[in-house]
């Protein structure tokens, strides 16, 4: 069944899409990861236009993160303060990298701009997972036991607040630069920036690990919101169908994902999304350094 | 022959009343009646192309041949070089008022009916389209770039790549069917016939079609671009909604 996505101008199969989402999702629920940072490149391979792949990334993080909100809140495990110093850094970050974005687009120079910054990404993050994924395997019997967090340069910061939640009493800085430096991320390459948010709150920040999931899963939504409405409004590139369908895909995909992902030892989870990470970036890699098929492009001017 | 003329004519009128309503006979422009069918074509969300059929009768001998041009807009067309390895778009030409779609039809084919330069004159032919340049370059350095803006249209379907047959009937009646692909440009598309004896057009007839967006797609579209605020207000709710539903309906399994 064929059908016409409105903003990305393509027609293509329902079930393509709902598998895609389902897919995703799968991976997501199964190694506990955001999934938006194989979605985009998946869609740019599937011929949905770059720019549209990431206005809809953000929005149909928003979906997929949702629920799992809802979940750690009931639980308490939300830190509301340090949620929203995320949330004015994130909408910051958003709104300067929606602008920049239009920018590139408009100087014809998005498209690489986007695939450059997934090369690295995915490059970096497959290769810090592989690593690590293949220490645990190596050392899993002879394990340590951290101290609740180290104190270091961070904590010299000022304009430091109690949070109350994560049991700390740290500068204000810290959580508002990664908000901020999340939401040019979310507005650049349509990802959450989980897998960059959970590092940095608990070595750097020190949180405890309880709060972590939730806390960084409410900066993603938030971040995410913020950047998906300055898609919309700036550069018109959010298509609600394609992200309703991957939705639906992603949140039944996630169920059966988590399941999954409990049967099989965490190290080789993250082994098996490192190579998974690195194929995709090597695959973008290979279209920016590979001839293209034609060395001209003709697009329409831009004439807004 | 006249007589025959007047069958033809009343044929085409029993057969196809609009054609003559919407264009009269007067005594000049009778040598040549045009239509075309249909004149207004919607792209909904289960569009796959569509054929456009343009008919009409000559009252004197001579050959027809059919242009239909999409609406223009200005393109740019970048030529990519290698930087440190990687591909990058680094020089650009814009072209102003480049039809988004062209299609030709002719009763024989194009260079025995005209000679090359009528047929730049008249703009005949994917490779006689007139492309100005905004920005000022040397001519052959623009040369590359103008085949580009073909290529790119042919490849995506939008620059027929075949010139389409004209059936004639009785050297009066003639019939042109030009396709349109799923991915054409909405606008106001221009239909020229043309009537030509001896290298020499002798009458010339526009037709109108507008291709438009219709049903739910065009309405999703044309309120993510007018109005983008509330579009992204509604977009981020619809989101809310099916994360939500989606952990509410699985948590109670």
């Amino acid at each position: 069944m064929e059908i016409y996505l409105p903003i990305a101008e393509i027609s293509t199969n329902v079930f393509l899409l709902l598998g895609l989402g389902g897919a995703i999702g799968f991976l997501s629920g199964m190694f506990g990861v955001g999934g938006g940072f194989l979605m985009t490149p998946l869609l740019i391979f599937l011929g949905v236009p770059p720019t549209v792949a990431v206005g809809t990334g953000t929005n149909l993080i928003v979906a997929a993160s949702v629920s799992g909100v809802m979940a750690h809140w009931r639980r308490g495990n939300v830190d509301f303060r340090m949620g929203s110093l995320l949330f004015s850094g994130g909408i910051g970050g958003a709104w300067l990298g929606v602008w920049l974005f239009k920018e590139l687009r408009e100087a014809g120079q998005i498209d690489l701009v986007i695939s450059l910054f997934y090369v690295v990404f995915l490059a970096i993050v497959g290769t810090l997972m592989g690593a690590e994924s293949v220490r645990a395997a190596l050392r899993r019997n002879a394990r340590k036991r951290r101290k609740a967090h180290q104190h270091n340069w961070f904590h010299g910061l000022p304009l430091k607040l109690r949070f109350r939640r994560s049991k700390l009493y740290v500068s204000a800085l810290p959580p508002v630069v990664v908000g901020f430096l999340m939401g040019l991320l979310a507005a650049f390459m349509g990802v959450g920036g989980g897998f960059i948010m959970i590092p940095v709150m608990i070595y750097l920040i020190g949180m405890p690990t309880s709060v972590v999931v939730g806390t960084s899963l409410f900066g993603i939504v938030v971040v995410s919101t913020v950047s998906s409405f300055a898609h919309a409004v700036q550069n018109h590139n959010v298509d609600i169908i394609l992200a309703l369908l991957l939705a639906v895909g992603a949140v039944i995909g996630a169920q059966y994902g988590s399941r999954v992902g409990l049967r099989i030892k965490g190290e080789y989870l993250r082994g098996l999304l490192a190579v998974m990470v690195l194929a995709v970036g090597g695959r973008l890699l290979f279209d920016l350094v590979a001839l293209p098929d034609d060395l001209f492009s003709a697009t329409l001017m831009a004439m807004r | 022959m006249p007589g025959r003329a007047i069958l033809a004519v009343a044929l085409l009128a029993m057969l196809l009343p609009q054609a003559l309503l919407t264009a009269p006979l007067s005594a000049d422009d009778g040598m040549l009646v045009v239509d075309l069918l249909p004149r207004r074509i919607e792209v909904d969300s289960s569009f796959t192309g569509s054929t456009v059929i343009l008919f009409g009768v000559k009252s004197v001998p001579g050959d027809i041949i059919v242009t239909l041009r999409g609406p223009e807009a200005p393109v740019v067309v970048r030529r990519k070089r290698r930087v440190a390895g990687i591909w990058v778009n680094r020089d650009a030409v814009a072209f102003r008022d480049v039809p988004q779609y062209y299609a030709l039809a002719a009763s024989r084919p194009i260079e025995a009916i005209m000679e090359t330069e009528a047929l730049d004159r008249n703009q005949i032919g994917t490779g006689h389209i007139l492309l100005n340049t905004i920005w000022t370059r040397t001519a052959d350095e623009i040369a590359s770039f103008r085949v580009a803006v073909h290529r790119a249209r042919e490849r995506d379907g939008l620059y027929a790549s075949e010139i389409g047959e004209i059936v004639v009937i009785d050297d009066s009646l003639f019939r042109a069917t030009l396709s349109l692909p799923a991915n054409v440009p909405t606008g106001e598309y221009v239909a020229e016939t043309i009537l030509v004896r001896d290298g020499e057009v002798l009458n010339r007839r526009e037709s109108r079609l507008s291709v438009e967006k219709s049903g739910m797609s065009a309405e999703i579209f044309n309120f993510a671009k007018g109005q983008g605020a509330l579009y992204g207000l509604i977009a981020i709710a619809a989101a809310l909604v099916a994360g939500w539903v989606g952990g509410v309906a699985f948590r109670k399994n």
